[in-house]
């Protein structure tokens, strides 16, 4: 049987929840991050305001605002970012390659997908060193500082 | 010890290369990609031309020329970019999300690490070139530009 519609405007370029929920998430790496598990509603201003995205087995879920979100394609939907979420158990390097250790934790600013700081487990014995997020150069596969490993100071 | 130099660097800013043989070599993101095991010299014996690496213990020889080499230490060895060997075995996705292939060839410019096409398969689509002017993003999997018409699945007309 047909729908009946009452609509102002707008619907007809719109997906409904059936078409999001279950899509694969593709973040700006192209690395795929999970399935889209819930959708979030703003209750005032009716609109979505992000998805949630199921991990996979005894993983915990992840949120991510619409802001992050670049479009909803048929199949998938691509995010603007790399969630920081990535970064723990990355190998972090100096500036010359040489390794320093393994990302413990990556301390964000607020809710936001900024790093504030990473925790570097530097060894089995429980050393670590913080380093802020200036002294970042690249993250990609694993992260690269600026500087050498003499110049930081661990714990 | 004594120093004979004009010109170049002192002793003190050179590097001795036996401490090069073993050394990990990493790329531009950071990602290992094997360890050198040799260091190439040109036949004028004045520049190092590049590096050979090997790949894990079974795994291929790969020669990288010197402008590919970004640093060079006794610590490790940093490349200039991302070789576009690593990509084999990747997803390819198009600019709706969905999967066609992975891919099973990088055919580049020559010896360079400048990609021509990408030769990609699929069990339902066969296999398929993808120029790289279709190529939106390479990372973790290769997100295709929305002109891009994917071969239609069949299952009878494999290539």
């Amino acid at each position: 049987m047909p729908l009946k519609r009452v609509f102002g405007e707008g619907l007809n370029n719109t997906v409904t929840s059936d078409d999001v929920l279950g899509k694969e998430v593709i973040d700006s790496e192209g690395e795929f991050l999970g399935v889209v598990e819930m959708l979030h509603l703003d209750p005032n201003l009716v609109e979505v305001a992000g998805i949630t995205i199921d991990k996979g087995f005894l993983k915990s879920g992840l949120v991510i605002g619409k802001d992050y979100i670049e479009r909803i394609a048929p199949h998938a939907i691509f995010l603007k970012i790399r969630p920081f979420f990535k970064l723990k158990g990355m190998i972090v390097f100096d500036s010359v390659g040489e390794k320093i250790g393994v990302v413990s934790k990556a301390v964000l600013q607020e809710n936001k997908n900024q790093i504030e700081s990473l925790l570097v487990n530097v060894s089995s014995l429980g050393r670590e060193v913080l380093i802020p997020a200036d002294l970042i150069k690249s993250i990609g596969e694993n992260v690269f500082l600026i500087t050498e490993k003499d110049n930081l100071k661990f714990n | 010890m004594e120093e004979v130099f004009e010109k170049t660097k002192s002793f003190e800013q050179t590097i001795n290369l036996r401490r090069i043989i073993g050394v990990k070599v990493l790329t531009e993101r950071g990602f290992s990609i094997g360890r050198v095991v040799q260091l190439r010299i040109g036949p004028n014996m004045k520049n190092i031309e590049g590096i050979l690496i090997k790949r894990g213990i079974f795994g291929p020889l790969v020669f990288f020329g010197a402008t590919y080499l970004d640093k060079l230490t006794p610590e490790g060895i940093v490349l200039n970019m991302e070789p576009a060997i690593l990509l084999r075995g990747r997803k390819v996705v198009t600019y709706d999300g969905e999967v066609i292939g992975s891919i099973r060839e990088i055919v580049r410019f020559g010896g360079t690490n400048d990609i021509k096409n990408l030769v990609v398969h699929s069990f339902l689509r066969g296999t398929f070139n993808v120029p790289i002017a279709e190529i939106k993003s390479l990372g973790k999997s290769i997100i295709l530009k929305n002109t891009y018409n994917a071969p239609k699945k069949s299952l009878w007309r494999r290539s």
